[in-house]
């Protein structure tokens, strides 16, 4: 028996260890395979085909996707999560970095106290919020037309929900508020890992504060914040529980989104096939959004 | 007589083996449970060993929840679901329901039920039972009689007493109409009591029934009870943020007495009958043409009860469904201030005025829609074009052009399927 060179030991020992790595990976592989890869895959399936849930599919080629080019209702429901996520792009993204600056930078007492309170909101179950939220905008009793009433402004009382000109608006301030404390709770996390002897520095080299948030914080903090942009834009187009709850889409689909064009599809007008090709457009979307943003994060955010 | 062998067997077996079932529903509100409940209780205390799970589904619920369990070869064994092309017609078409023709007749409870109502709400294969309704809904007007006596208003007859009625209760500072608009098919509603009085039912049937081809939205009847809704609107005779107010958000002004009236379904009559301070009354809504034969947008039979394939129990799940067809059933349900569809041999007494009210305005208008029902793109595309229209978006020529719209488009691949 001949002993094998050390390097084709070497080898072998590598090809053992990935074949010992591999079988670890395989209840992970089949569960990913079974849970994510096949229902994707059906997806694409179902939408090829004429289906309404009940009786036998029949196959229907690309017509459900040549018909999302006429269906004026997917043109205004995409528009809607396309305003919706530049809109919170800015605004959750700016209120919850302001916020996680003021809780780490600010000269406060209480600094744990404010950041209990003003997390609360992303821990309230988005059904609890459509319902404190509904209360708030109702036209004949809600907190927001009396408190304008109360303070002599009753003439800006206003059905918010029931006019389609603010009904998207109303919709996205309470999804705005269920949403800012995520962005809040990434960034103070990331803030206070910078470490403090780059703010003495600035200090030393004369930097105010709106400096230092210019040359400390904001270099410091650009890979969180490309992740919080990217969940907050993914999140844009998954919005859903508040606008089914609190408008279902109306009035006159003033709006509607894209998850529930989808719903209504699939379940109410029973065309499953013309639903599963609004998700799969939905799905790409999203994948693309999401390369070009880890793309655009560059090499020294990736590591 | 084989059948009976079985159902005594099977009653035989069931006293001796537990038998579990489970009783799904369509919930329009919370009262509804304890009369559900009360029935199937009603049961299982007269049959020792079996149980029954009474799970009440909102309506949006059960359409998305049935058809995936029944697909799955899996469901309830007894559940109260929608007539119609969209639920029971599809799943009967599909063999998830129990051919209940034969049994009805041996068990005696076919006789009970108007043949009319049964082929209503069996549309799927002529001349088979798969569904019963036990109740029938209409739609009319609920209103506050106080409010009514205050200002010395009559219950009208006409319509044009029901517009003098609501200019004076606005007038009088109340709001005359109170009505769902957020939810939409609150708002559909009093458009479709204003197309049953001014379009011919004939015209209505072709639309909704036959789908004929021919049959249009944009009809200048249709357009002139769509501008009435506008008109109303424009006004000020419904609540102030009409479009942003939920159904239940409206039937809470109706109750606290902030709306003078209603325009709603029969299954808020418990709500109506019992929660305010004031007595609640009902009359149909008089007709815009009176030369018309009266109907009442969407007086038709309610949810149906079936027996699906996948009961575990099949005689077991029947003879539940034999005690909800029940003359006891149908006493417990009309004694629940429901509008039961059984033939009593005699008419049990109303329990209050508002039953009353409604089972006359039954017997004095003839049966109606719910627009869309069996073209459901219809039915969803009009309430958003109404809301539209409230809206300020569009004219009524140019609502009614939009549901004629999906009509054309969407509606001919039910009519293919007959």
């Amino acid at each position: 028996m001949t002993t094998p060179p050390s390097g084709r030991r070497d080898a072998a020992v590598l090809r053992l260890d990935r074949g010992i790595a591999l079988l670890f990976l395989v209840p992970a592989l089949v569960a990913y395979s079974g849970f994510v890869v096949w229902p994707t895959i059906q997806l694409v399936i179902y939408s090829g085909q004429e289906w309404n849930g009940v009786l036998p599919p029949e196959p229907a080629g690309l017509d459900n996707f040549v018909r999302l080019t006429t269906d004026t209702v997917f043109h205004r429901a995409l528009t809607h999560n396309v305003l919706w996520m530049t809109a919170a792009l800015v605004v959750p993204v700016g209120i919850g970095l302001l916020l996680a600056l003021l809780v780490t930078r600010a000269p406060i007492h209480g600094r744990s106290f404010f950041r209990l309170v003003l997390f609360l909101p992303q821990v309230l179950n988005p059904v609890a919020v459509a319902i404190l939220w509904g209360w708030m905008y109702d036209p004949a009793s809600g907190a927001i037309n009396r408190l304008l009433g109360s303070v002599g402004l009753g003439g800006l009382a206003h059905p918010w929900l029931g006019d389609p000109a603010t009904t998207l608006p109303a919709l996205f301030v309470a999804w705005s508020w269920l949403h800012y404390g995520f962005v809040m709770i990434i960034l103070i996390a990331a803030i206070e890992g910078i470490d403090e002897q780059y703010f003495d520095m600035a200090r030393i080299d004369g930097a105010g504060r709106v400096a230092q948030l210019r040359v400390v914080v904001l270099p410091f903090i650009r890979g969180p914040l490309g992740v919080v942009a990217l969940i907050t834009a993914i999140a844009s187009f998954q919005v859903f529980d508040l606008v089914y709850l609190l408008t279902g889409g109306g009035p006159a689909r003033s709006s509607i989104v894209l998850p529930l064009h989808m719903l209504d599809h699939a379940f109410t007008f029973r065309n499953v096939g013309y639903a599963s090709a609004i998700a799969v457009v939905m799905t790409a979307g999203v994948l693309l959004l999401s390369v070009v943003f880890l793309r655009g994060r560059g090499p020294s955010d990736a590591r | 007589m084989g059948i009976i062998a079985l159902a005594g067997t099977a009653s035989g077996a069931m006293a001796q083996e537990p038998v579990q079932m489970d009783y799904w529903y369509q919930s329009s509100g919370p009262e509804g449970l304890a009369i559900h409940e009360a029935a199937a209780r009603a049961y299982t205390d007269a049959h020792p060993g079996v149980s029954i799970t009474v799970t009440p589904y909102s309506f949006d619920d059960l359409q998305r929840i049935l058809p995936v369990t029944l697909d799955g070869g899996t469901g309830p064994d007894v559940a109260s679901i929608s007539w119609g092309a969209q639920a029971a017609d599809l799943f009967a078409a599909a063999g998830h329901l129990v051919d209940l023709t034969d049994h009805g007749a041996v068990s005696g409870w076919l006789d009970r039920y108007p043949a009319d109502l049964l082929a209503f709400a069996n549309q799927a294969l002529p001349g088979r039972i798969f569904g019963v309704p036990p109740e029938q809904a209409t739609v009319g007007v609920y209103y506050n009689s106080a409010i009514f006596d205050d200002l010395g208003i009559e219950v009208p007859s006409t319509f044009e007493e029901f517009e003098a009625a609501l200019a004076t209760i606005k007038a009088a500072g109340i709001t005359p109409i109170a009505t769902g608009g957020g939810d939409a098919w609150p708002l559909a509603h009093v458009w479709e009591q204003l197309i049953h009085t001014n379009v011919p039912f004939e015209h209505l049937t072709a639309l909704e029934v036959d789908m004929d081809p021919d049959a249009r939205y944009d009809t200048p009847e249709m357009i002139e009870a769509t501008a009435k809704l506008l008109e109303w609107f424009e006004l000020g005779y419904f609540n102030d943020g009409m479009l942003g107010t939920s159904y239940l958000d409206a039937n809470s002004l109706f109750i606290t007495g902030r709306a003078a009236m209603n325009i709603g379904g029969t299954w808020a009559q418990p709500e109506f009958a019992t929660q305010p301070e004031f007595e609640a009354r009902f009359f149909p809504m008089p007709r815009m043409d009176a030369d018309l034969p009266w109907h009442a947008g969407g007086k038709a039979p309610s949810d149906l009860l079936v027996v699906t394939s996948y009961a575990e129990d099949q005689e077991a799940a029947l003879a539940f469904l034999d005690h909800m067809l029940s003359e006891e059933n149908a006493r417990r349900l009309w004694d629940a201030g429901k509008f039961v569809t059984y033939r009593f041999d005699d008419v049990p007494p109303a329990t209050n005025a508002l039953q009353a009210d409604i089972y006359d305005a039954m017997q004095r208008t003839g049966p109606g829609y719910y627009m869309g029902v069996n073209c459901v793109e219809v039915n969803r595309g009009n309430w958003a074009a109404l809301q539209g229209m409230i809206a300020g978006d569009t004219t009524p020529e140019e609502t009614m052009a939009v549901t004629q719209g999906i009509y054309e488009s969407e509606c001919p691949k039910y009519r293919s399927e007959g």
